[in-house]
């Protein structure tokens, strides 16, 4: 129960920072997903047999769709998919060394830009591949400097 | 009954997301009004701060522009010295003529708190403060910057102009050329159906024009930045640097009672 409340704080604090922060510090005109990082940490650093990040995902979905201009409901079933796949992913990835842990997040950031354009597809019929390099690159960074703090204070606490 | 024991989470999460699609605008108002006042204060802090860093990081071309404002600031002084005449000539003439002066718009100050798509943001006014959708939504130095797109208890969303979704007649000022100005979104907008005889020019400003749109006319909306010929088109396109990108529209007034 602790560990969903932290989830709901956490969330609600990264949707305060995704929509009032973040828009004032633009690279080329793009701001970082957050709630991206913070389920691909989730989906990352727990352990094989919990299942919290589908937790994280859920409540970020729902986060997304309050501010997104779609029909509620899109998002938290993309990123309940996403949270699915990275799962999946996870066990080919070493992600506790730099360079795996690299090409394991541009790996996922790029199938979540796949699974959105799809979803695009599927309920618009946009045939457009939505791949923002610069909001990749910010969403890498950040994820970079997010990946060290945790493994320098807090990687064994949550893993537990 | 045994699938309802064993997948109790997943239908409890199932039956969440369909009561939040069931109330989804509700649950939006709630979200909106709930955050509101720790989005207003964080967003006023990282403007601030974004502001410091700008300037400290740009200082260069800062006062390159800065140089550039004040040129341009005597030019617009010695303009509105021959503004005031035409104001003081105008009311005489009324006052001959026994016209009054026409009606302005009843206005409403909002705040931005928090953005919402790259080209709709939300302001801390809603229903209850008299806001419905469609009304426009301007800055104190009469720039066009969108239109209230939905309204909630007590904040709304506010599209930008650069929103693919709208479209409005424009002009450009002092000259009968005359376009259809549409959204190209990511704060991106472009005016078409401009007759290719016209002569279109950079640097030219666009403002308002009335009927299409819904917005009242004489609005400034931004300068020709780039101009597409085509031979074979009938029409010219411009792309538009919309004013607002220039100006602070953190505080914007909402027209909320347009008199025709």
């Amino acid at each position: 129960m602790k560990k969903i409340f932290i989830i709901l704080f956490s969330v609600f604090l990264i949707i305060l920072l995704q929509n009032s922060v973040f828009p004032h510090f633009r690279a080329n005109g793009s701001v970082p997903n957050l709630l991206l990082i913070f389920i691909l940490f989730w989906a990352v650093l727990e352990n094989k047999n919990k299942h919290y990040s589908l937790l994280a995902g859920f409540f970020c979905g729902i986060g997304a769709d309050i501010f997104s201009p779609y029909f509620f409901g899109v998002f938290t079933f993309l990123f309940l998919a996403y949270v699915f796949l990275i799962k999946r992913m996870k066990p080919f990835f070493e992600t506790e060394r730099v360079v795996s842990f690299t090409l394991f997040w541009g790996a996922a950031l790029l199938l979540y830009y796949v699974l959105f354009s799809l979803l695009s597809f599927l309920l618009t019929g946009a045939r457009v591949f939505y791949f923002d390099v610069f909001g990749l690159l910010y969403t890498l960074a950040i994820g970079f400097v997010i990946y060290f703090l945790i493994y320098v204070f807090c990687k064994t606490q949550l893993a537990k | 009954m045994k699938f309802f024991e064993g997948n109790r989470k997943y239908i409890l999460i199932f039956g969440i997301l369909i009561i939040l699609i069931i109330w989804q605008s509700p649950v939006r108002s709630f979200f909106y009004s709930f955050s509101r006042p720790a989005s207003q204060w964080l967003w006023q802090r990282s403007e601030n701060a974004s502001s410091f860093f700008t300037g400290w990081l740009q200082a260069n071309r800062l006062q390159f522009e800065n140089q550039q404002i004040k040129t341009e600031n005597l030019l617009l002084l010695s303009k509105l010295t021959e503004l005031h005449r035409l104001e003081e000539e105008n009311q005489k003439l009324r006052e001959a003529l026994g016209v009054g002066m026409a009606e302005s718009y009843e206005l409403l100050e909002a705040r931005i708190f928090a953005q919402k798509d790259e080209d709709v943001y939300l302001i801390n006014k809603g229903k209850q403060d008299g806001i419905s959708k469609g009304m426009p939504v301007i800055t104190f130095e009469n720039v066009l910057v969108g239109r209230v797109a939905n309204t909630y208890q007590n904040t709304s969303s506010v599209q930008l102009i650069s929103h693919q979704e709208l479209k409005f007649s424009v002009k450009i000022q002092g000259e009968e050329i005359k376009g259809l100005a549409q959204g190209g979104g990511k704060k991106k907008l472009s005016v078409g159906l401009i007759p290719k005889e016209q002569p279109l020019q950079k640097g030219q400003i666009f403002i308002t024009d009335a009927p299409k749109g819904g917005f009242p006319p004489g609005l400034l909306v931004g300068e020709v930045e780039n101009i597409k010929r085509t031979d074979l088109d009938a029409f010219q396109e411009a792309e538009i640097l919309p004013f607002f990108t220039l100006t602070d529209y953190s505080s914007l007034l909402v027209i909320v009672n347009l008199v025709e």
